[in-house]
Formats: structure tokens, sequence, C-alpha cells
């Protein structure tokens, strides 16, 4: 059987609850095999970011993160600072706040979506998590495809190279 | 009246009986400390810390399905945003937020023991 790709995931919410809900929920309902990380805090986040020697697949931001700690920086901020260490990594902004202002926001700082915490969260977070993944899987999918286009290509000027030399002392030869 | 969504919390939980009541409990206790936090956070006239509580516990109350307690933190959370502060009016949000969380925990409780009663197994 074919080894299932591992995706890493990482949760930034400084609320306990919320945080270990979706962590426990997306562990349990994703069909894939998936390594979730969860931070209180941004600059936890952001820490395990440059430590790790891979970036994340998927970071899961909330955008207020200062009710432990007042300095904290909030989610736009952590957002950019992930942006500026790889500009690759799809970030999924979520707020309690329904401002259509903010998800502009968010979206124009670069995060892939956004999604307002309330009931139906978390059916938007599987939905786009699974959007993410598919393209993930399809960028490799046409890196594989060019590498095998390339590499006939190269085999296939080889063959006729060595034709060509072949056929020329052949001619030569006589 | 009904605050809780049993169908939302079986799909938030995906069926699984477990699961269901172990965030019953987690989200029980969370809005407990949550309530309590407000009180204490009024009575000393901490606004910003208030919102800051208020907005926490209002997406957890979103991700379980309980609109009116959602509705009710976001009432207060914007009350404590505002410059002036109407302690009178706060006072009595804050009465009202502690009377449906009261009933909610409640409906919790039971909803658990339900799931408690079909989990067990029959001797």
């Amino acid at each position: 059987m074919k080894k299932k790709e591992l995706f890493s995931i990482f949760v930034v919410d400084d609320d306990s609850f919320y945080r270990d809900t979706i962590e426990k929920c997306l562990k349990k309902d994703l069909g894939y095999k998936i390594k979730l990380k969860s931070f209180p805090t941004g600059e936890d986040c952001l820490n395990a970011v440059e430590l790790s020697a891979a970036p994340p697949h998927i970071v899961i931001l909330d955008y207020h993160l200062s009710s432990l700690n007042n300095t904290a920086m909030n989610g736009i901020k952590i957002l950019n600072k992930l942006k500026a260490i790889n500009r690759n990594v799809n970030v999924i902004m979520l707020s309690g706040q329904e401002k259509m202002e903010v998800a502009i926001n968010t979206i124009k700082w670069g995060a892939y979506d956004y999604v307002i915490k309330n009931e139906n969260a978390l059916i938007r977070l599987k939905h786009l998590i699974d959007m993410i993944i598919y393209n993930i899987k399809l960028k490799q999918n046409v890196k594989k495809y060019e590498f095998w286009n390339l590499l006939s290509a190269i085999l296939f000027l080889a063959f006729v190279l060595v034709v060509t030399v072949y056929i020329r002392n052949q001619f030569y030869s006589n | 009246m009904n605050y809780i969504d049993s169908n939302h919390l079986k799909s938030l939980c995906n069926g699984d009986t477990g699961f269901l009541l172990k965030t019953i409990d987690s989200f029980s206790a969370h809005l407990e400390d949550a309530v309590l936090k407000i009180e204490g956070f009024f009575s000393e006239k901490k606004w910003e810390e208030m919102r800051s509580e208020a907005h926490k516990i209002k997406s957890s109350a979103g991700l379980m399905g309980i609109k009116t307690l959602k509705h009710s933190l976001l009432v207060i959370e914007e009350a404590c945003g505002r410059k002036r502060i109407n302690t009178e009016l706060l006072s009595i949000r804050i009465k009202h937020l502690k009377e449906i969380a009261g009933k909610i925990l409640q409906e919790l409780e039971e909803e658990k023991d339900l799931y408690t009663q079909i989990t067990l197994p029959k001797n």
C-alpha cells in the first residue's frame, strides 16, 4: 500500500478550549496523515517555524492573540513575519470579527483565506485544508510531470546524437 | 427555551460520544471560569480585560453553536469597547449572561447524562 504523505499544520489561538477542540477535530476528521502542533501565541509559532527544518504546510492563525499577554503581536503582524520567513506557507486567518475590512486586510497581507469563528468555522476550516492539500499535491504532480518531460527530452536528444554519430562514422569509414 | 443545538454538537464531534463528553466538560469549565472572570473584571472596572475575556469565550460559544450566548457576549464585548462605559447597563448585561450561562450549563449536563447512558454498557 502507498504510504500516505505527512502534512504539517500549526494552530495558533490564545483560547485553550478553541485551540484544543480544533486540534482534536482536525486530527480525528481529516483524511490525511497530519502532524499538528498548537501554540497559545504567535511568537511561539514563529519560534517553532524558525527552528523547524521545513515550514508547516498550513498555519491556522487567530487574529486576536493578546488575551494572555497584552504585548503579544496580533495575527496580522504574525502573518507578515510568517510570510517573510517563507512566502509559500498557507495561512488561514481565524477571527471572531465579521467585519469585511478585517477579512480584506488579511487577504491583502497574503492569507489564503479568512474564517469567522462561528458555528460553521470547523466545516470551513476542513474544506479550506482540503483545498490547500489538493493544490499542494497538484503542484507536486506538475513538478514530477515536468521532470519526466525534461528527462525524456534529454534521452531523446541523446538517442538522436548517438544515431547521428553512428551514421556519420559509418559514412566516413566507407 | 433550548440554548443547545444537539445536532450541532453531534456533527462537531462527528458521532464520537467520548469526544463529545470531553468537549462538553471542557466547555462547561471554560464557561464557568469566563463568567467568574467577567464578573471580577466588572467589579474592578478592568474594561479591556473584560472585553478580551468576552471576546475569547464568544468564539468558543460560536464553535459550540450556542448562538444566544454568543450574542450576549458580543453585546458585553461591544459595551466594554465604548469610550463611555454605562456601568448600570453593563451590570444588567452581566446578570443576563449569568442567567443564560447557568441554563446552558444545566442543558449541557443533561446532554452529557443522555450520552453517558448511551455509552455505558448494559450489565
